[in-house]
């Protein structure tokens, strides 16, 4: 059943829509002008949702689009039989090969054929079926939008996955460090607690790129390679930054245990010793119970710096 | 006091991670869609937008975990996509075109240098230095310098005939008085091009793009010339029939990517060489031949534009055409080619392809890495370039987006509006 047609609420001036329209190569999935304009104003309403928007400004806008993917997006959307052939014989390798790469070899095919049902949209909304392609609005390329689904789906089934897991294995999952820290010299474990906050302060005074810098290389177990695609460097400068950024939290750690917090350098030392003993021994589990948790998979980090 | 350690600890890298795991929110709230993530991974989204993003991901596990999934997922090498329409790769027609374009200017320069009468003519080595072995593009560029006579004075010896410099290359009777320009030489040196093995000629009419074109091709050495911090000697003979027409209003149709063409006088028959698989040309006749004239000529004006860039309509439904080429010169039109407005580039380095979205903004460019890009159609910037090897060629959807390819077929791509760039591996997934 095509979906019905919702009004216009004339976002898009009509020239603008032509310019648009054209670049878009609708025309090749039997796309109407019409259906195009309320995916481009769709694109808008979700851009400036919360910002004054100006002709000018919109007309911006929207040649930065990839409009023809929208289109793509749009006629697939609509169910196309054209553009949904060419979708699946363009994007289905792609798919597949992205989500065995999030999700594993096993578990990847299976993420990937989860997510057609939701592109072309099995659920009606006021006498519409509602897809997912509706919901890309053309600001980023096809084939990266698929991967940030899949991506966001693989961590959607691995929270429920979690939720649903016996409290049994919760218990052997995250075993209690504190029971094996208890027996630990107090003024130790006080050192220890001590550079522990102090060296949460030092990364939450390191601006957003630093950041996410460290966590991908840490957490997410990033190479240097690929943290330079999500930052958009070269590698040899994330291993530059990396570097410089552990250098300065090490500095800024030790100098705030010295200034705020009067120790001396031999304190220091054995403060930073003691977190590290501390740390030693969960932290392992910790990292056990994050591989297995939020994110399924995970790769460890395949470079140094 | 110095850090304890300033190399690398593995243990003070636990102490990190185990910080960061603590400092992260894995709770999964208030985080941006699919959408505007992607957009931010593939730098799409405006400064602001990508701050805001940046500074939630920067202490949201759940965002990290899907710009890791990103990186990790990303094609390493991909296929072409199938599309019903077959159509070529964007750049493989700029690939060659600009090369061939670049020898076509060559050899027109050769030709109109060595072989019409009364033309542009460079004083270069005597005959004897040449031998009775044809004259070639290199014999030229090796006997140029030594040829070149002291940089005297800053102003034209004589009002020339002929308004402007790039106008003034035209045929006449030999018997024509001589116009001498002299060109001032301060730009940086640019590379010579490769000259052609094998060439071809083809004989056609003039058209009135030759009139713009010729004065690029005859002067497309020019650059390298004024490296030398020397002068160059073009000698103008005004032809019977040429014009005095005002240098302000050249005309020239729109030549698309041909600016191989050479300009010539009203009624003139001209030769033009292209490249071809064939034996090589009859040699030019000996450069001594010709004899040259020294003479002075601000530099810019010797270097017509000679590749084009025509937009779309633009909102206003005007379009807009810029030309483009040796020296840094960059032209605009906005009636269709009928005039030309010379537009100050800032460089002058030699400019190989132009994109332009819309006709206000256009993108350019050149040799070592040279990236321009106008946003009001009339002012010039040089962008910050991801390399300082020559481009070959670019392709701009807005002012903010743009693909260029350099000549070691390296893709780079920004959607930041030049501020920075990413190396684009030919993604043809989609």
């Amino acid at each position: 059943m095509p979906p019905a047609q919702t009004s216009r609420v004339g976002l898009v001036d009509e020239r603008l829509l032509d310019r648009a329209f054209a670049r878009s190569n609708s025309p090749r999935w039997n796309l109407s002008r019409d259906s195009f304009a309320r995916a481009l104003e769709r694109s808008i309403a979700s851009r400036f949702a919360t910002e004054v928007k100006t002709p000018a400004v919109v007309s911006e806008y929207v040649d930065s689009l990839n409009l023809e993917e929208l289109a793509l997006a749009c006629a697939c959307a609509e169910g196309q039989v054209s553009a949904w052939a060419y979708f699946i014989e363009c994007h289905r390798p792609g798919l597949r090969a992205a989500a065995r790469a999030i999700a594993g070899d096993d578990a990847g095919g299976e993420l990937a054929d989860s997510i057609y049902a939701e592109l072309y949209g099995l659920e009606e909304r006021d006498g519409r079926r509602r897809s997912l392609f509706d919901y890309f609005h053309g600001r980023s390329r096809l084939s990266t939008w698929l991967r940030s689904i899949l991506a966001q789906r693989n961590i959607d089934r691995a929270r429920a996955a979690r939720r649903t897991r016996p409290l049994d294995e919760h218990d052997e999952a995250a075993p209690d460090t504190r029971a094996a820290n208890a027996g630990a010299d107090p003024e130790r474990r006080r050192f220890a607690e001590l550079a522990q906050r102090t060296l949460a302060a030092a990364i939450r005074s390191l601006g957003p790129p630093d950041r996410l810098r460290l966590s991908s290389y840490y957490l997410q177990g990033l190479t240097l390679a690929q943290i330079g695609r999500v930052m958009g460097e070269h590698e040899a400068t994330v291993s530059r930054k990396l570097d410089r950024i552990r250098r300065a939290l090490r500095v800024n750690v030790e100098r705030l245990l010295r200034e705020e917090h009067h120790l001396s350098d031999a304190q220091v030392q054995e403060c930073l010793e003691c977190a590290l003993e501390d740390v030693g021994m969960d932290l392992d589990e910790v990292l056990e119970e994050r591989d297995t948790g939020i994110g399924g998979r995970q790769e460890k980090a395949g470079g140094s710096f | 006091m110095k850090p304890t350690d300033a190399n690398r600890d593995p243990a003070f890298d636990r102490l990190i991670a185990r910080g960061l795991e603590r400092e992260t929110d894995a709770s999964g709230t208030a985080c941006p869609d699919a959408d505007l993530l992607a957009a931010w991974f593939d730098r799409s989204l405006s400064a602001l937008e990508s701050e805001r993003i940046e500074a939630h991901a920067s202490s949201c596990a759940c965002c990290q975990q899907v710009l890791a999934d990103l990186a990790r997922s990303e094609p390493e090498v991909t296929r072409a996509a199938p599309t019903p329409a077959p159509a070529r790769p964007w750049h493989w027609h700029w690939r060659w075109l600009v090369p061939l374009a670049t020898a076509a200017v060559v050899i027109v320069v050769g030709t109109r240098t060595l072989r019409a009468p009364g033309t542009l003519q460079v004083r270069a080595a005597p005959p004897a230095a040449l031998g009775d072995r044809p004259a070639t593009w290199v014999d030229l560029q090796q006997a140029r310098p030594e040829s070149r006579p002291p940089a005297q004075g800053a102003a034209a010896t004589e009002a020339p005939a002929v308004p402007a410099a790039r106008d003034s290359v035209s045929a006449g009777a030999p018997a024509a008085p001589r116009k001498e320009v002299e060109f001032a030489r301060a730009a940086p040196p640019v590379p010579p091009p490769a000259a052609p093995d094998r060439l071809a000629e083809e004989k056609r009419e003039p058209t009135r793009a030759d009139q713009m074109a010729l004065p690029a091709a005859a002067n497309a050495d020019a650059p390298r010339n004024m490296a030398l911090a020397e002068s160059v000697t073009v000698a103008v003979t005004p032809a019977p029939a040429a014009p005095a027409q005002a240098a302000t209003a050249r005309t020239g149709a729109p030549g698309g990517l041909g600016g191989v063409a050479g300009a010539k006088a009203d009624g003139m028959t001209e030769k033009v060489m292209v490249v071809a698989p064939t034996p090589p040309a009859p040699a030019p006749p000996p450069v001594a031949a010709r004899p040259a004239s020294i003479a002075r000529e601000p530099a810019a004006l010797s270097l017509a534009p000679s590749l084009m860039a025509t937009s779309g309509t633009g909102p206003t439904g005007t379009t807009a055409t810029w030309r483009y080429g040796q020296g840094g010169v960059i032209e605009r039109s906005t009636d269709r080619g009928q005039t030309w407005e010379r537009q100050a580039s800032g460089v002058t380095t030699a400019l190989a392809a132009g994109s332009a979205p819309t006709d206000r903004v256009c993108w350019i460019v050149g040799e070592r890495g040279v990236v321009l890009r106008t946003t009001d159609g009339r002012t010039w910037r040089r962008l910050a370039s991801p390399t300082v090897g020559d481009l070959a060629s670019v392709r701009a959807f807005s002012d903010s987006n743009a693909t260029i390819i350099a000549s070691d077929r390296a893709e780079y791509e920004t959607t930041d509006g030049g501020t920075t760039w990413r190396r684009r591996q030919p993604d043809n997934w989609n």
